[in-house]
């Protein structure tokens, strides 16, 4: 449920986020567009319930990343993620999915995560940062903080390599975070033998920067 | 013969169909359920083991793990299939079970 708190606080971190990214047009580094046109970048997720383990992926992911190597911490943008491109392998359960009990897809086409800093960051070398991204995770209504372990990798100039013809680099980002499927009213508390409570998601996503 | 095929193959008996199976004797009658029985069940596990020997339910699609070359994710793509589960052994063991009791029943009757 969207209480006003959460309503407010989804509102300022969205100025924010906003506010950020038109700032960060100004300052060094460069941003990202996370529509990939290759159909690699995903979100796989699993759940691990007694009766049975569902696992699948997602792929309709748009959304904008500020990324400065110089600067790995400052890191911001956000994330949104097609409800509709949840794809799991039994045609049935997809529909379970899609229904209002489960993701509620034609109420809430999408969800988002708002990153508005990376903690703990790490140079790993080689244009490798690990960290904390820290953001609002809002999914069916329902904004929450939420941190997700990653490893940004930094191509420079590699984005010909994906888009020929075109220069730039890639930001690739992967990583792991776990939602509570009762915090987000996801069904929440029921058929918990079958589906489980924690949703263990990895991101496999790529950005592109032209430049 | 042919009859009696038709009464293994529509599960009927001489009681659903009065004068047609009349002739079968009884006991062949419910050898013939067993053998259904067993049929049924080893097709149901063939499909599976052919299929894959899956742990979990059916799936209606089959996913194709991939690399890409460039940045190293891994992504998956969907493909229309099916990759039997473990109702086709269910159903191949209640299949089993229920023409195996049926053939039981039958050769009672006659006993009785």
């Amino acid at each position: 449920m969207i209480t006003p708190k959460t309503y407010n606080m989804k509102r300022i971190l969205g100025i924010f986020a906003g506010l950020s990214l038109a700032a960060s047009l100004f300052a060094g580094g460069a941003i990202f567009d996370f529509k990939d046109p290759s159909g690699v970048s995903n979100l796989k997720f699993d759940m691990t319930a007694p009766v049975e383990s569902i696992s699948g992926t997602a792929d309709g992911i748009t959304g904008s990343v500020h990324f400065d190597a110089a600067h790995p911490g400052e890191t911001k943008g956000s994330l949104v993620v097609s409800t509709s491109s949840i794809m799991v392998p039994k045609s049935k359960m997809r529909e379970h999915i899609m229904g209002a009990m489960w993701m509620d897809a034609k109420k809430y086409p999408e969800l988002k995560f708002e990153l508005t800093n990376l903690a703990d960051v790490k140079d790993a070398g080689d244009g490798t940062f690990k960290g904390k991204a820290k953001g609002v995770m809002t999914l069916k209504g329902v904004a929450q903080e939420l941190d997700a372990v990653v490893t940004i990798k930094h191509l420079v100039g590699k984005l010909g390599a994906k888009l020929p013809g075109k220069k730039g680099d890639l930001l690739v980002v992967s990583g792991t975070l776990v939602v509570n499927r009762d915090d987000f009213n996801i069904n929440a508390g029921q058929k918990l033998d079958k589906v489980a409570n924690d949703i263990h998601i990895a991101l496999n996503l790529v950005g592109y920067a032209e430049m | 013969m042919h009859v009696w095929v038709a009464g293994v193959f529509f599960g009927c008996n001489a009681l659903t169909l009065p004068g047609v199976l009349q002739n079968v004797p009884k006991t062949m009658f419910a050898q013939s359920l067993r053998f259904a029985g067993i049929s049924i069940f080893m097709i149901g596990m063939l499909i599976w083991l052919i299929g894959g020997a899956r742990a979990g339910f059916t799936n209606t699609s089959i996913e194709h793990v991939k690399v890409d070359e460039i940045t190293g994710l891994e992504f998956t793509e969907y493909e229309d299939g099916l990759e039997p589960g473990i109702e086709f052994i269910a159903a191949g063991f209640f299949g089993f079970g229920v023409l195996v009791a049926a053939g039981a029943y039958f050769e009672n009757k006659q006993k009785l």
